[in-house]
């Protein structure tokens, strides 16, 4: 049975508030973005004089300004995991990195932050953008427990404001830069065991989320909003149904999108706001960092024999769902 | 162990031969090397290389390619899909990798899966030179139940698009291209023998591709790092190796190939291509088997690969009765 040893998150100091957005003067305000999508604040790797100044129209130069890249973000979150796991980087037998705004497009975003850890092992790429924790843990999963080393350091990364284009009102309020790594382990025990893992994709949908690699993010909001919400809940559903839980002990921890949309899914399932972890109000949808550092911030929270849902959907399309269970 | 079968493989390349093109010094260089022997193909229209000389490889409106990744992803994959005369509904999962994506996200392998309107679990797993070879290292160490009857594994690239033609010798090396296996754990036209590979994540920046920049190759690293692993991977899996094993290996130059070969004395039977189709990125093996599967030699192929991350691996098949 996989365990997650450590946690780590890792976030910019820059940050957007919504009277940042609002004087950017792109026909919206703060009370329009908390009504639509309930973000209060985000985090940035970019100066907000070259946001302002550029509505980051090209992405380029964001890169020559950005105060900090996706791999340095990512070695930020893995070395907390570490310590957290009680592990050094030299105990890395595995390391899988999932990004959509990787720092190079050649050689594997994995591969940096190895080289930057002074990991010399495997070290590739797993991505499927948002939903990254769930099929990385489907994936590790999908092993026979003997041919996984004892430590696996499993990453998802981004700086997505780095490709919004700042005149779009819709994107600009949405994104915010972070990173997120956990330990798992085949054999050590940790504090979190995990009981189930899933994860699925249609293809035939894969347009509805685009990030260029040369240019913006984009994506059909309201198709990817239904899409979202829908999925999430059929996900939960089906954790229900094969598991005990119990929403006034359990945790639910969703893709970090929106809190608005996220509302509308722990309304669905009845779940209490004091069992739904989240941080999309402070720091934006991170993409697939979201939802491990949410985790991660309430890494000393987690109590034995509490089970914690994670149900995450994304570009792909595609969506996948984790069930974890605090160890005592 | 799970047993895994190579069902069939397909390789697909554009049309465009850079030889063809007008491309001032480079194209006389070429011809001078004995160009018309190296066979590079591009992904790019050919008007827009010969005005441009992809000096600036952030021009990216639809017009200036003639292939994408993906465009040559779904021909390799069909071209799988048909040889194993399988259709696309028995595919249960997709893993694919591009080194040189137009879009970061979708990913290659839930592109390519649109093409083929199938609703299966698609992602990616890059590893740079030895992507095929790590989606089977992979699929060989999942739980037999985990592994669906056919999975379909992709690497397509277009190297060219990330290349200056007016300066570097990368120019003279890289050529676009896609390969695709159709693996199965029941029944295929190769058994998989043996598949391994090795990464160094510290000499990865000697083979890059900056995010709004130019491929970086430094032959002497990678070279030097590619022969010597090559020998010792081959040192390690002797024991797997018939006699009238037929090695393939396109990496290396000359000079690099002959030293390889002389390291692993036996009767084997050495073949390479680089000369033939430049460098293919993680579409070698599926091109080694398309030019050689023929080979009545070959009961038993052994196919050497390896380039960025920096990686370095060995696939080993033998060769199943019709």
């Amino acid at each position: 049975m996989l365990s997650i040893l450590g946690m780590g998150a890792a976030h910019p100091d820059g940050e957007i508030d919504n009277a940042f957005i609002e004087g950017l003067d792109i026909g919206t305000n703060e009370q329009w973005i908390l009504e639509k999508i309930g973000i209060r604040e985000r985090k940035t790797s970019l100066p907000l004089e070259y946001i302002r100044e550029t509505r980051n129209e090209d992405p380029r130069a964001a890169r020559g300004v950005a105060r900090c890249s996706t791999t340095a973000l990512a070695v930020k979150a893995a070395e907390k995991a570490l310590v957290r796991a009680g592990i050094s980087a030299s105990d890395i037998g595995l390391l899988i990195c999932n990004s959509c705004t990787p720092e190079q497009v050649a050689p594997a975003e994995a591969v940096r932050i190895a080289a930057a850890l002074g990991i010399e092992q495997k070290a590739y790429d797993v991505i499927s953008a948002c939903p990254a924790f769930a099929l990385h843990m489907d994936y590790l999963s999908n092993f026979e427990e003997e041919r996984l080393p004892d430590y696996v350091l499993c990453i998802s990364a981004a700086v997505l404001t780095q490709n919004v284009n700042y005149n779009d009102r819709s994107d600009s309020a949405i994104w915010g830069d972070g990173a997120a790594a956990w330990i798992v382990s085949p054999r050590k025990s940790g504090k979190l065991r995990v009981l189930d893992t899933h994860f699925m994709a249609d293809p035939t949908r894969c347009d509805a989320v685009v990030v260029d690699t040369f240019g913006h993010f984009h994506q059909d909001g309201r198709a990817v909003r239904d899409f979202s919400v829908r999925q999430t809940v059929r996900l939960i559903k089906r954790l229900e149904q094969n598991f005990e839980l119990d929403w006034e002990r359990d945790i639910f921890i969703g893709h970090q999108a929106n809190r608005t949309m996220l509302a509308q899914i722990t309304n669905n399932r009845k779940i209490p706001e004091t069992n739904h972890w989240h941080n999309v109000t402070t720091i934006g949808n991170q993409a697939g960092a979201g939802a491990p550092a949410v985790l991660s911030e309430h890494w000393d929270e987690i109590a034995p024999q509490q089970k914690i849902a994670v149900a995450v959907v994304g570009a792909g399309l595609s969506w996948g769902s984790v069930l974890l269970e605090g160890v005592g | 162990m799970t047993q895994l079968y190579l069902s069939s493989f397909g390789f697909a390349q554009p049309e465009t031969r850079l030889r063809s093109l007008s491309l001032g010094e480079f194209s006389s260089l070429l011809e001078e090397q004995g160009g018309a022997t190296r066979d590079l193909r591009t992904a790019l229209a050919p008007s827009y290389l010969e005005e441009t000389f992809n000096e600036d490889p952030f021009q990216r409106g639809e017009e200036i390619f003639q292939e994408t990744p993906t465009s040559l992803g779904e021909r390799s994959a069909r071209a799988a899909l048909e040889g194993a005369k399988v259709s696309t509904e028995d595919l249960g999962l997709i893993l694919g990798a591009s080194s040189t994506p137009l879009q970061t996200t979708p990913v290659e392998a839930q592109r390519i899966g649109k093409q083929l309107g199938v609703k299966i679990p698609a992602y990616e797993i890059n590893a740079g030179g030895t992507d095929l070879l790590l989606h089977i290292e992979n699929l060989l160490s999942w739980k037999r139940d985990r592994i669906p009857a056919y999975t379909l594994s992709v690497s397509s690239n277009i190297p060219t698009s990330r290349i200056h033609y007016k300066k570097g010798s990368e120019r003279f090396r890289f050529s676009d291209a896609a390969g695709a296996f159709l693996l199965s754990p029941e029944k295929g036209r190769y058994r998989i023998e043996h598949v391994q590979s090795e990464f160094s994540p510290a000499e990865a920046q000697q083979f890059s591709v900056e995010l709004y920049g130019h491929l970086r190759y430094e032959e002497n690293v990678v070279g030097a790092f590619l022969q010597d692993r090559f020998s010792a991977v081959l040192g390690t899996v002797r024991s797997q190796i018939s006699e009238r094993a037929v090695i393939i290996e396109s990496n290396l130059e000359p000079s690099r190939h002959e030293r390889l070969q002389e390291s692993f004395s036996g009767s084997y039977q050495w073949r390479r291509f680089l000369s033939q189709t430049g460098d293919l990125l993680g579409a070698t093996p599926a091109a080694a088997l398309s030019l050689f599967e023929s080979d009545e030699e070959a009961e038993q192929i052994v196919i050497l690969t390896g380039g960025i991350g920096l990686v370095a691996g060995v696939l080993i098949l033998t060769r199943e009765g019709e």
